[in-house]
């Protein structure tokens, strides 16, 4: 479960949050929208521990939540299976990186670099190592920042219907930030407006 | 049609070189005093003299030892020195100063200074420190500065070990800064080792070797073991291009 309640956060003199309030309910699937800069990302910043709110209370049961970045943000000197097996504990299964791979489209590119890919490619390749992470760590928590944005419009539509059953049959959580209201329909439960 | 021929890169070399050779012996021919400028010939005569003795061979043995002491020591302090500066940002304001002056002050006054501190002995490994040094810090420095924080913000997401982080983030970051500090400094840092034994004289050394020559005006003997120098600085640099392009270029670098 998530709960936001009255939650405040600034850069410096810019206020993103001035008294959020939010609850997610486990296995819930949510889709965050709003205007550009209106603390969408922030907000699965703080979700995802990677900033602290100045003011208000946080409450996230997930210990490990799993995050997809809205750049792809892979390292560039690995491969995209090096770049999943760098966040997966040791002696991670191996099985779970090609799922996560096959999952996404990209069983064939597990040994590319991602100079080597398209924009959309290196997003796949993004989500693909967040899938496996959650997968491997079990975490019940997916914090979803724009992950279809670089896509073409039948690879969004089907990696995000992929998406909604994964999470549906592992009874997980996840938040979906998005600008596409026919996205956010197929993906939420619920919109949360910002 | 197109008049001009191409010929191989050895045979350009080979061609160019023999051109200034010539230019040399020409120069000698007209000046005919080997005292003032030897002939490529006596040179090469004096040089291969040299190459039978076993003595040669130790003083050339003990200038790269001093060498390259001096340059593994700057090495290694100059990194853990950068990697420490990066977590104590009071002990970077400290030493960014005295690594400015060091930096700004000529070789030629620290080799005095370090004949009078340390002795001839110890003059080349420590004026080798004190070129490799700066340049390791200030890059590795700059390195770890430029690690980006995107990618910073996937380890912590992805909680990956400490380790790990180092292993696959900070190396792969710093790597090129590394490299490049290695390359400016080491070419740098032979020249100014054998500067080094030049003034301060340490026993069997080639610095040593040529100060001698000089005082008994053998000029051939001089240009000999300069071009044992020139040999050895051109080896070091091959050696450590090839290392460069070993290790270098990671996977994935920009190119």
């Amino acid at each position: 479960m998530i709960k936001l309640d009255r939650v405040v956060f600034s850069y410096g003199e810019k206020r993103v949050l001035d008294g959020f309030s939010m609850t997610a309910q486990s296995g819930e699937l949510l889709a965050v929208m709003g205007p550009s800069g209106c603390g969408k990302s922030t907000l699965l910043h703080l979700l995802a521990g990677l900033r602290a709110p100045q003011s208000g209370t946080l409450t996230v049961d997930e210990r490990l939540p799993v995050y997809v970045f809205q750049e792809p943000r892979l390292f560039p000197w690995l491969t995209v299976t090096e770049n999943i097996l760098a966040v997966l504990p040791k002696g991670a299964p191996e099985d779970r990186i090609a799922d996560s791979l096959a999952l996404v489209g990209l069983s064939a590119e597990g040994s590319a670099l991602p100079s080597s890919l398209s924009g959309g490619m290196k997003s796949r390749a993004s989500l693909a190592r967040a899938l496996a992470y959650g997968a491997v760590v079990g975490s019940s928590l997916y914090l979803l920042d724009e992950p279809f944005s670089a896509l073409d419009e039948p690879l969004r539509k089907s990696l995000c219907s992929a998406l909604k059953d994964r999470f549906r049959a592992s009874g997980a959580t996840a938040l979906l930030v998005t600008h596409d209201p026919d996205e956010a329909a197929a993906f939420a439960d619920r919109v949360v407006r910002m | 049609m197109n008049a001009s021929v191409k010929l191989p890169r050895t045979a350009r070399v080979l061609l160019v070189a023999a051109f200034w050779l010539g230019v040399w012996a020409f120069a000698a021919w007209r000046v005919g005093l080997s005292l003032l400028l030897p002939s490529p010939a006596l040179v090469a005569k004096t040089l291969w003299g040299m190459l039978g003795t076993a003595v040669f061979y130790q003083t050339v043995g003990r200038s790269l030892l001093n060498v390259t002491a001096g340059i593994l020591f700057a090495v290694a302090v100059g990194v853990l020195l950068a990697a420490v500066c990066r977590r104590v940002r009071f002990l970077r304001e400290l030493i960014l100063p005295l690594i400015t002056v060091v930096k700004a002050t000529p070789v030629a006054s620290f080799i005095v200074l370090a004949l009078i501190w340390v002795g001839a002995p110890r003059v080349p490994a420590l004026i080798t420190v004190l070129i490799v040094l700066p340049v390791v810090w200030t890059n590795v420095d700059e390195g770890l500065s430029k690690i980006d924080p995107q990618l910073r913000e996937v380890a912590v997401v992805y909680r990956m070990p400490y380790w790990r982080r180092v292993r696959l983030l900070v190396f792969p970051s710093v790597r090129p800064y590394f490299l490049a500090a290695c390359r400016t400094s080491l070419g740098l840092a032979w020249k100014a080792g054998i500067a080094a034994e030049i003034i301060a004289r340490p026993r069997m050394s080639i610095g040593t070797a040529i100060n001698d020559a000089r005082q008994y005006l053998l000029t051939e003997e001089m240009f000999a073991w300069t071009f044992v120098v020139i040999l050895l600085s051109l080896l070091i640099e091959l050696g450590f291009t090839a290392l460069f392009d070993r290790f270098g270029t990671g996977k994935g670098d920009p190119a």
